[in-house]
């Protein structure tokens, strides 16, 4: 069995502010870092990271900044099961249109309108909560090892392209 | 932060370091554009390695520039995409980058040498050091 780090609040938390675009890269180089230093496979952590960019990116663009969230987190269902979850908060006017705005290619801001879809199917876990008056608050999760397979190491060198993902 | 824009022969090749801004976008795209005009470039090598992550706005600025460099009639090949990079980017988003990618700037050189010598033009010598 591989060695965990105690994922105590101390080490196993970070709290990032978004303010400007200039402030996604640290949030999303801390997310790769964190995963890999939990022992996630390159694709997995790169998974991660690159949701956290995403949505990191979305409180810049659309909410007027906003807080990411990394916490190491343990599944109370299975011992041993390590992930790394992503909360990302806003004050910003929240989504009119969830369903819209996870639709791939829909964007109000002339982007390509693929960070909501892309990072729900990057991540594990992902779900929403938005309203005018609260602003928009994301909770998703990426797991160390994808659930159908269980203890097997997974390859680090992107040579196998079988799907990784899980069913929620 | 300015992209440094090298030249190799009629190759020109910039790596890109860090995540770029707007401004910093729309500066490397004009850089880069002018100088394909200037030498009459013939292949476009754009380095991504040094990226921490892909993620979907910086997928527009490499496709775009990618674009704009093709509209000039150049060769343009993106570079360091590695394994996990690519397969991020299909789970993304099928066609997020719409421009030939290589692994490592070696393998990218020769596939626009490659594409030159099909197209044909004999003014490309690869090792020509000016
Ligand atoms: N935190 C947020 N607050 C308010 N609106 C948001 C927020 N995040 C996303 N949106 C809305 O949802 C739409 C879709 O977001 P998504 O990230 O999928 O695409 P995009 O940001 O427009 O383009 P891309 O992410 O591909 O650059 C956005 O255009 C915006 O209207
Ligand atoms: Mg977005």
């Amino acid at each position: 069995m591989v060695d965990l780090p105690a994922p105590s609040e101390e080490c196993g938390s970070r709290r990032f502010s978004i303010q400007t675009e200039a402030d996604v890269m640290a949030v999303a180089r801390g997310a790769r870092q964190l995963a890999e230093h939990l022992g996630f496979s390159q694709v997995r952590a790169y998974h991660l990271a690159t949701a956290t960019s995403e949505l990191a990116t979305n409180l810049a663009v659309y909410a007027g900044g906003g807080m990411v969230q990394l916490h190491v987190i343990e599944d109370p269902a299975k011992a041993n099961r390590i992930g790394v979850e992503l909360r990302v908060e806003d004050q910003g006017p929240g989504i009119p249109d969830l369903a819209l705005a996870m639709t791939e290619g829909f964007s109000t801001g002339a982007r390509l309108g693929c960070g909501l879809p892309g990072a729900s199917r990057l991540m594990d876990e992902f779900s929403i909560d938005t309203s005018a008056h609260q602003g928009t608050r994301i909770r998703a999760v990426k797991w160390r090892q994808p659930a159908l397979l269980p203890t097997a190491p997974i390859s680090t060198e992107a040579g196998s392209l079988a799907p990784t993902r899980t069913a929620p | 932060m300015k992209i440094p824009i090298l030249r190799l022969g009629r190759i020109l090749l910039a790596s890109i370091q860090e995540d770029l801004t707007d401004t910093e976008a729309m500066q490397f795209q004009s850089d880069l554009v002018n100088e394909v005009a200037e030498i009459e470039a013939l292949g476009v090598a754009v380095d991504i390695t040094a990226l921490d992550v892909v993620d979907s706005y910086m997928a527009r600025v490499i496709n775009d520039t990618a674009s704009m460099v093709r509209l000039l009639g150049a060769e343009v090949v993106i570079c360091g995409v590695q394994p996990f990079v690519a397969m991020t980017l299909i789970e993304m988003g099928r066609d997020l980058i719409g421009a030939d990618c290589t692994f490592n700037l070696d393998q990218g050189l020769e596939q626009l040498k490659t594409r030159i010598a099909s197209r044909g033009d004999i003014r490309f010598a690869g090792d020509e050091d000016e």
